[in-house]
């Protein structure tokens, strides 16, 4: 059980927030403020998600965040108005009833050349596996300056990439306490039926990430 | 930025064509192995002489990429402790500050010594991108082909930041980034990185050091970008041919051409 293991859901909004004040981002003196309507406002509200205890590493159960974002951005316009809130919880499958296996969380800075190169694959990968039961969910967290991303930095994202997969803001970095501010990529392989991690990866580690994705969705 | 390749129909900027010109990227990816980065160290300075403090800095591998600033001495101490495939330190942001990589090679520890920030040209200062035709910004001046089209990177880059900016690298303070094995004798620092041109651009550049008139030079372009789909990635690639003019006036590509916007040095052959 890691050391995040024994806080309870109710409180994991806020050890997200904060904790990871490491980070230039969360807790910065310089970080420019945040546009209230990028952050996912109300919190998350689902009562059907696993209890805790929570933690941040494999085996671990992931607890749920909600952000601002597209859910399929291939099928919206890039605007504003066609943001929603997404949370983790709306990929949880536990009857198998939505066809979700796996979820793959990615995360991504424009300042981070291997989170580009990344993205450069993702749709096909998206195409591939999606029918299979992998969702893909990739949270942007800052732009070219290290300052909190926008939806102009989201929009661009996702008309660069042709992005098909969920891709959301995280401006003020909830996923901060899984890998700091300052190394992009993160990737989490999470078994949607149980939201546990199932592997922690930082960096673009395509030789593992996609034969274990393969591997998994091949068992019943 | 590999969908930036040309003829794509996404990006406004591109120069109208009925039937665009298409280029491919050609792709410099290579099978390498992962090195342990733990820590990598370094001072910066300024051209003066100053220290370089706040600077933004990364060490980036095509895997994985930990980004850090001076601190208020000029010193980096960079400590991604990760695996990386093909580390290279990179400092100058692209911005304020030309970039240059540093290919770190394989030992878990290293101190690259003294490295100088080029500061590139105010804003104001900047070559707007016409359509086609000539595009200066100090010694340098591209060429952009009337049929062609060019793709900024407009994830990184501002509409107001999309001006082409040069600066002049000094070869003997940058020994890390240009090795002295590659014998260049000129080197450039060039914004907004990541444009590229299909079909590549001509190049032209003053003659400053007075090299003979009817010399041939070869002119190369480093890898920034992670995706290698233009260069190697923190390698020099060669990717033109040049030649002294007759009055000896410039240096102009024979054949060839500058395919993406990244830092640039010459030799001659």
């Amino acid at each position: 059980m890691s050391w995040a293991a024994s806080i309870t859901r109710p409180l994991a909004r806020v050890w997200f927030v904060c904790l990871p004040c490491v980070s230039l981002v969360s807790c910065g003196s310089n970080t420019p403020k945040i546009p209230p309507e990028l952050l996912a406002g109300g919190g998350c509200d689902s009562p059907n998600y696993p209890n805790g205890p929570f933690g941040t590493e494999e085996g671990d159960t992931l607890a749920d965040a909600c952000f601002q974002g597209f859910r399929n951005p291939a099928k919206v316009s890039h605007s504003s108005s066609s943001l929603e809130t997404i949370a983790f919880a709306d990929y949880y499958d536990p009857s198998g009833s939505k066809g979700y296996q796996l979820i793959l969380i990615n995360t991504a800075a424009v300042w981070c050349s291997a989170c580009r190169s990344e993205h450069e694959g993702l749709p096909q990968k998206n195409q591939e596996y999606g029918p299979r039961g992998l969702r893909i969910l990739s949270t942007l967290f800052q732009d070219a300056h290290r300052d909190p991303a926008t939806l102009s930095d989201l929009s661009t994202w996702v008309k660069v990439y042709s992005s098909d997969y969920a891709m959301v803001l995280d401006p003020d970095y909830q996923l901060g306490a899984f890998a700091s501010a300052e190394t992009a990529p993160l990737n989490l392989i999470v078994d949607a039926r149980t939201m546990k991690i199932e592997k922690k990866l930082l960096g673009d580690q395509a030789t593992v990430i996609w034969p274990f994705i393969d591997a998994s969705l091949a068992q019943p | 930025m590999a969908s930036f390749g040309c003829g794509s129909e996404s990006n406004p900027t591109s120069s109208p064509s009925t039937q665009p010109m298409l280029c491919e990227a050609p792709g410099y990816h290579v099978e390498a192995q992962a090195v342990v980065i733990e820590q990598v160290r370094a001072t910066i300075r300024l051209p003066s002489g100053e220290l370089a403090a706040r600077l933004p800095v990364q060490v980036c591998g095509i895997n994985n990429c930990f980004v850090d600033d001076t601190d208020d001495n000029g010193k980096l101490n960079v400590t991604p402790g990760a695996a990386l495939v093909l580390p290279a330190l990179k400092y100058g942001d692209g911005f304020d500050f030309a970039e240059l990589a540093v290919p770190l090679g394989t030992e878990a520890k290293q101190d690259l010594g003294e490295l100088v920030a080029l500061p590139l040209p105010a804003l104001s200062e900047g070559a707007k991108f016409p359509k086609s035709g000539a595009l200066t910004s100090g010694d340098l001046t591209l060429h952009l082909d009337s049929k062609g089209s060019f793709e900024h990177d407009i994830l990184t880059y501002s509409d107001d930041q999309l001006v082409f900016r040069s600066v002049p690298v000094p070869l003997a303070d940058s020994p890390q980034a240009l090795p002295a094995r590659f014998g260049f004798e000129l080197a450039y620092g060039v914004a907004p990185l990541g444009t590229t041109f299909c079909p590549t651009a001509k190049l032209s550049l003053k003659n400053t050091s007075d090299w003979a008139p009817g010399t041939r030079v070869e002119v190369f372009v480093q890898g920034l970008d992670v995706s290698e789909k233009w260069a190697p990635y923190g390698s020099w690639l060669s990717v033109a041919e040049a030649r002294v003019s007759n009055d000896g006036s410039s240096i102009d590509t024979t054949s060839g051409g500058i395919p993406i916007l990244s830092s640039i040095a010459l030799r001659r052959k």
